[in-house]
């Protein structure tokens, strides 16, 4: 017989949610058998106990039944069934999470993607691929290598994990320092909400407009939203060469010195990792040794990618700010072979800890990284209090630390200690302008620590973006937000001090500015420290709360949507709460992420202040213009910003001035050469505002009654919708085009553009696939009434291919009314 | 939060508890002694996942319950009795595994996972009267038959028989539908398939070949036929034999029908398993040996594990040690002697690894050693190698569905390479392997890797 099943752990939902059920409700196995097969159906008490935990191990709690569906359909009718059940769901990936996030609450039924592991379509020349949530990480990535491109994100369980569970934990991994995180690679997903019902949300040809970025909280909502079954993935070229540096320090501080000069020096290597002496230790005392010499207390491995041309200098410039901070090695990987072995110490650390001792708590946290090595000091305080083995392995260049704590749990006292050590450690890097989690998220393991970073305000617009999407709390109850939410008193929580000026850290690739300030006096500032943002690039005189409602245009196809370049800002909601959102780290999995909701032309409120990512500043900027007709296709490589008017053909170039004179030469090896030529910080200025229409309007924007439409062709249609021909049919237009990203807009006065007209457009992009949307009337000038009609009949026309938009529609309506906002903020 | 958690299940038992030698235990006790991660047991796992996608039955399933990681699981939850080892769940999920341990190369924590399932297995199989057992009575009449070397041949000769009168090929067509008669069908076509005519076209030298003049004298080999291959395989081990000879090694035969015990201690017959090794044991020292040599890939990576199997028990532990450490597949003895180039052989050849060849030894680069010594040969490499075929002994007539699919995906991999005969190191693999391309009508010849070595030599002494 089995023995006592183990004490249910005490989780609890949401305040509502009645008591766990025990056993399956009579008929829901029959019907769940019937709609994933008999196999895919788990009931069997037995074999539950394989799904009672993750990969952290500490909280075990089997559901009540596993489901295993196959695909979006399969999924959607068991969560109906589940759903008419009234019980909830559990999301499941591979069980590769290290917070606690895939284990079931009491009474809850399990849904695992595993069998959701068909690529459903890669287009290569649109670097796009389609995918099941249940596709593994190394799987996509080895699809589309041949091809030349590859799926940035990397997380150390990227052989076993699915995309789906990235998209759930907004992963990260160690390439995340130069290419960001999941969330910037996600384009468009599938999802089902607690009654079963399919919704879409973005995907690469439905415009943003003035909606409000609904894939933003849902990256990183640790399945508490919904459950996402298929992903539009990004993807990125495969650069030239790889240069791989292990550096040998007799302390990590000295380590921390060599990150601090490299990244101050305006390299960007694309990985830049640390261990420290105790995990040295552990390495080379198991099978995988990496061959440290004797004595050695840190080892920092700086990987560049990037063009040939340029990797050897780059890596010697790092290689003399390793030997300056004190290196007393510095290894060059020669081959592959090589550089694995470099990389080895790293890359084994985690299980070669687990032979150490039998339990492990691998934490997870991130400060700026300016401050590592005083929180790493502070981090061996703690192991010498509390009489502790603490092993230290972090993405340097994130400032993400994974200090990883070796016990034993069969001691109870010592257990103790570890939790009281490991909220220490959150403390001091709170106190230190970080967070809880840069990505393995908060789960149950971290709930309550959430208190650190989110006051009661944050936690209740937190819980109610949650039951915008998830309004009957269907979705992985007692995950992420502490069960005091409405009670909870803000503890350990200290927003700080508002700003009064900016302030650049160019060391943390960070700025801090007030939101009232002109976006032209935060680039000065950031210019001072050879800092720069491409966050509105064309309009220097706007406030940085309105540059942070402009998308950054073209230069989306080079740095990212506008949320990836801001790391926090303080917002004022409609019904004047003030929300302390993100923080000042590259890497934030704390909590739901809201701050998207806050940015971009649709956004929900008002920017107080905000802090941004910054890049180290361009050696040069030129922009190359041809005439508008000559063939645009992306050239292979990184994407350049382009921009088509009904005149020319822009494309900006930026960076080192080997990089700039290589770019302009492939480009006119393509497509012949250029008309005009400008370099400088004018020549930006003008290609940003090519890319808005109502710039070039005649009267300029002070014109009346200007609306502005944003339009995606279908993936459908090659290029072919021949954009100008199409927007042609509305008179008086003024149009531009982003070939890269495969975007348009067009700014006409609504008096000669009538309704008609418009609908008459967005149909034909609507077969085709695509879609468009009407930007608010701040960045056009029509009369609200005008203006509202025209989006109504745009809508309608555009939703007619997309059923499933209407889903999406009711989340944001939810979204907006959380907020006491209504529809078409922003006038 | 202490109350979320819940302490791992201690455990007082010595691991002696599991080894042989160790009086009658409660069965339980062998893997609640296999817990502690310090000694390498199941609290090794940290349960990180990353063992699943290198899992055959998880990628075809996709339930973790029929993954590594899974199982481990299970046999701890045995080892903290909160699982009862005669449940469907522990016995099921511990007969489905194919043993492949293409799990362990993956493990950031190297859990022994080949020789946990041994001990879990054990487990299973007292826990429940052979009649219940979820493999039924093939396995038990199959591993009954194989700890006797007489009745062993007497089976196996009719085997032969039965071959040679083409039964297999009868018995396969007319095999009626259901999972009985696929079993059937699918055992059938891996009889059928042991009968290919291998590399060479005729036998052309009656008898061995003998060492090339003017060859360095090598080392003094006992070579294991191995129950299957010895009597399924006869051209396999002759052409092993020959080849050896060719490289210099003084080869001497072990008895035939002698089993190493694998089979016994991959199904949980732990006794069968111990008897068999000690026998084998006792036949090397006899015989007074440099190396114990096998083309079994299952038989070597068993005989490497003597040493282990006999650790805790004083009287064999020494004895057992020096056997495993001299055991090498025929391949590694070749590459460690630079093999002979052979005469040239214009043949383009898939090669697939064995699981046991690849994960349980991890020395499956020798073989491609050996394939080079072949001027002509083209050698294609079989996507995914790490996956299994679904062989695994007799897994395509216990398992017909599941073993089925896994070799489906594995007979269209072979097939994908536009090689004409792929190259297996196992009779496992060949048989299951050359049924699986039996059963879609596939013309491809499934050799031994030495064989195509034999074949080389045998056109080099024809040119002469």
């Amino acid at each position: 017989m089995t023995s006592p099943a183990p004490p249910a752990p005490a989780h609890r939902g949401r305040p509502d949610r009645p008591s766990a059920p025990t056993a399956l409700p009579a008929g829901l196995e029959r019907r769940l058998r019937d709609i994933a097969g008999a196999g895919a159906v788990v009931t069997d008490s037995g074999r539950l106990l394989v799904y009672e935990s993750d990969a952290l191990g500490r909280f075990h709690q089997a559901p009540l039944a596993v489901v295993l569906p196959a695909d979006t359909q399969e999924a959607a009718a068991a969560v109906r069934a589940v759903h008419d059940a009234g019980l909830a769901i559990v999301p499941r990936g591979a069980g590769t999470g290290l917070s606690g996030g895939a284990v079931a609450a009491p009474g809850t039924v399990m849904l695992g993607t595993a069998r959701m592991n068909r690529v459903l379509g890669f287009d290569p020349a649109r670097r796009v691929a389609r995918v099941q949530a249940g596709v593994r990480n190394s799987q996509l990535a080895s699809l589309v290598r041949p091809r030349g491109l590859v799926y940035a994100p990397d997380p150390s369980s990227q052989a076993a994990c699915t995309l789906g569970g990235n998209v759930a934990e907004n992963a990260g991994g160690p390439h995340c320092l130069k290419y960001g995180v999941t969330r910037r690679y996600v384009q468009g997903l599938t999802m089902i909400d607690g009654n079963g019902t399919v919704v879409e949300i973005g995907g690469g040809s439905r415009p943003r407009g003035d909606g409000l970025d609904l894939l933003g909280p849902l990256v990183g909502s640790e399945g508490c939203f919904g459950l996402v079954t298929e992903i539009e993935l990004g993807l990125v070229p495969e650069t030239e060469g790889v240069r791989t540096l292990l550096g040998l320090f007799e302390t990590t501080a000295e380590a921390g010195e060599a990150v601090t000069a490299i990244i101050s020096d305006g390299l960007l290597p694309a990985a830049l990792e640390i261990v420290d002496r105790h995990t040295i230790t552990a390495v080379e005392s198991s099978p995988f040794r990496a061959g440290y010499p004797r004595g050695v207390g840190a080892a920092l491995v700086v990987e560049f990618d990037g063009r040939e041309s340029e990797l050897d200098a780059d890596a010697a410039r790092a290689e003399a700010h390793c030997l300056a901070a004190g290196a007393t090695e510095v290894r060059r990987a020669t081959d592959e072979a090589d550089r694995l072995r470099l990389w080895q110490g790293r890359k084994k650390a985690f299980g070669t800890m687990g032979r150490l001792a039998p339990d492990l708590m691998v934490q997870d946290a991130t400060v700026p990284r300016s401050i590592l090595p005083e929180v790493l000091r502070g981090i061996d305080d703690v192991a010498a209090r509390y009489d502790l083995r603490i092993a230290n392995v972090f993405h340097a260049g994130d400032g993400n630390l994974h200090p990883n704590i070796l016990y034993d749990r069969r001691d109870e006292e010592l257990t103790e200690r570890v939790e009281r050590a490991a909220g220490e450690i959150m403390k001091i890097c709170v106190d230190a302008g970080g967070t809880i989690t840069g990505e393995h998220g908060v789960g149950l393991d971290k709930r309550e620590y959430v208190h650190l970073v989110a006051g009661p305000d944050e936690l209740a617009a937190m819980a109610a973006v949650r039951d915008a999407y998830d309004p009957q709390g269907r979705w992985n109850p007692g995950k992420v937000l502490p069960d005091d939410v409405a009670t909870g008193s803000g503890r350990g929580f200290t927003p700080r001090p508002p700003v009064t000026r900016v302030e650049v850290s160019a060391p943390d690739l960070s700025v801090r500015a007030p939101g009232d300030v002109p976006w032209g006096s935060v680039l000065v500032a950031m210019a001072e420290d050879r800092q720069w943002s491409p966050i509105a690039a064309g309009s220097p005189e706007l406030p940085v709360s309105d540059a942070l409602r402009l998308d950054l245009g073209p230069l989306e196809a080079v740095y990212g949507p506008v949320r990836e370049s801001v790391l926090g800002a303080t917002v004022e909601t409609p019904e004047g709460r003030r929300l302390h959102l993100g923080g000042r780290v590259v890497k934030n999995v704390a909590g739901f992420d809201l701050l998207g909701l806050f940015l971009g032309l649709g956004a929900i409120g008002r920017i107080e202040e905000a802090t941004l990512r910054s890049y180290p500043m361009p050696d040069v900027v030129e922009v190359l213009r041809w005439p508008a007709d000559v063939d645009g296709s992306a050239l292979p490589g990184w994407p350049h910003a382009q921009v088509v008017t009904g005149e020319t053909h822009a494309v900006l170039l930026s960076g080192t001035a080997a990089w700039v004179d290589h770019e302009r030469t492939r480009l006119k090896q393509a497509r012949g050469a250029p008309v005009s030529h400008d370099r400088g910080g004018d020549a930006l200025r003008d290609f940003a505002r090519a890319f808005d229409p109502v710039a070039g309007m005649e009267g300029g924007v002070a014109a009346e009654d200007v609306c502005v439409v944003e339009v995606r062709p279908g993936a459908a249609s090659d290029e072919g919708v021949r954009f100008g021909e199409v927007v042609a049919s509305v008179a008086a237009a003024r149009w531009s085009w982003d070939p890269t990203l495969r975007r348009g807009r067009v700014a006409t006065r609504a008096g000669e553009a009538g309704v008609a007209e418009w609908t008459a457009v967005a149909r034909t992009l609507a077969y085709e696939g695509g879609g468009c949307a009407m930007l608010p009337p701040a960045s056009g000038r029509a009369a609200p009434e005008r203006a509202a009609a025209l989006r109504e009949a745009i809508r309608a026309a555009t939703r007619h291919g997309h059923p499933e938009a209407a889903g999406a529609d009711r989340i944001e309506a939810r979204v907006r009314a959380a907020f006491g906002a209504a529809f078409g903020v922003g006038s | 939060m202490s109350d979320e958690t819940r302490p791992r299940g201690a455990s007082d038992t010595s691991r002696a508890a599991s080894r042989p030698g160790a009086t009658s235990v409660d069965p339980i006790d062998i893997l609640a002694g296999r817990m502690d991660a310090a000694e390498e047991g199941l609290l090794t796992c940290v349960h990180c996942g990353f063992c699943l996608p290198a899992c055959p039955t998880y990628r075809e399933l996709g339930d973790e319950a029929d993954s590594p990681r899974g199982r481990l699981h299970l046999m701890r939850a045995v080892a903290e009795r909160r699982l009862d080892p005669a449940s469907d769940a522990f016995q099921t999920h511990m007969d489905r595994c194919l043993g492949c341990r293409a799990c362990e190369p993956v493990c950031p924590s190297s859990v022994p996972y080949g020789s946990l399932l041994e001990s879990a297995r054990r487990v299973a199989r007292s826990a429940v009267p052979a009649r219940k057992r979820s493999a039924g009575r093939t396995v038990e009449v199959m591993l009954r038959l194989f700890r006797h070397p007489l009745a062993l041949r007497v089976a196996l000769s009719a085997a032969r028989l039965a071959r040679a009168l083409r039964l297999p090929t009868l018995a396969r067509r007319l095999a009626p539908g259901g999972r009985v008669g696929e079993g059937l069908r699918f055992g059938a076509a891996m009889l059928e398939a042991s009968g290919g005519r291998g590399a060479r076209p005729v036998a052309p030298d009656p008898g061995r070949t003998s060492r090339l003049a003017g060859a360095p004298v090598g080392p003094r080999v006992a070579f294991l036929p191995g129950c299957v291959q010895g009597s399924l395989f006869g051209r396999v081990v002759d052409a092993s034999d020959r080849v050896l000879t060719r490289n210099g090694c003084d080869v001497a035969r072990m008895g035939a029908g002698g089993c190493c015990g694998a089979l016994h201690a991959h199904a949980g017959d732990h006794d069968g398993s111990l008897d068999l090794a000690r026998a084998r044991i006792g036949e090397a020292e006899r015989m007074g040996v440099d190396l114990v040599v096998t083309d079994a890939a299952g038989c070597g990576a068993a005989m490497k594990e003597y040493g282990e199997w006999f650790e805790a028990n004083p009287a064999w532990a020494e004895r057992a040690a020096a056997f495993s450490s001299k055991v090498r597949d025929v391949t590694e003895v070749l590459a460690e002697l630079g093999p002979v180039p052979g005469g040239e052989l214009r043949r383009t050849v898939a090669y697939d690894p064995p699981c046991h060849l690849r994960h349980a030894q991890r020395a499956d680069g020798a073989t491609a050693t050996v394939l080079a010594a072949i001027p002509g040969l083209e050698v294609r490499t079989v996507a995914d190698p790490d996956a299994c075929c679904g062989g695994a002994g007799i897994y395509g007539v216990t398992h017909p569905e599941l073993g089925g699919a896994v070799g489906d995906r594995k007979v269209s991999e072979v097939r994908a390479t536009g090689a004409t005969c792929v190259a297996t190191g196992n009779p496992g693999c060949m048989m299951q392997i050359g049924a699986g391309l039996i059963l879609v009508g596939s013309r491809m010849d499934v050799v031994h890797p030495v064989e195509l070595l034999d074949e080389s030599y045998a056109l080099l002494d024809g040119e002469r």
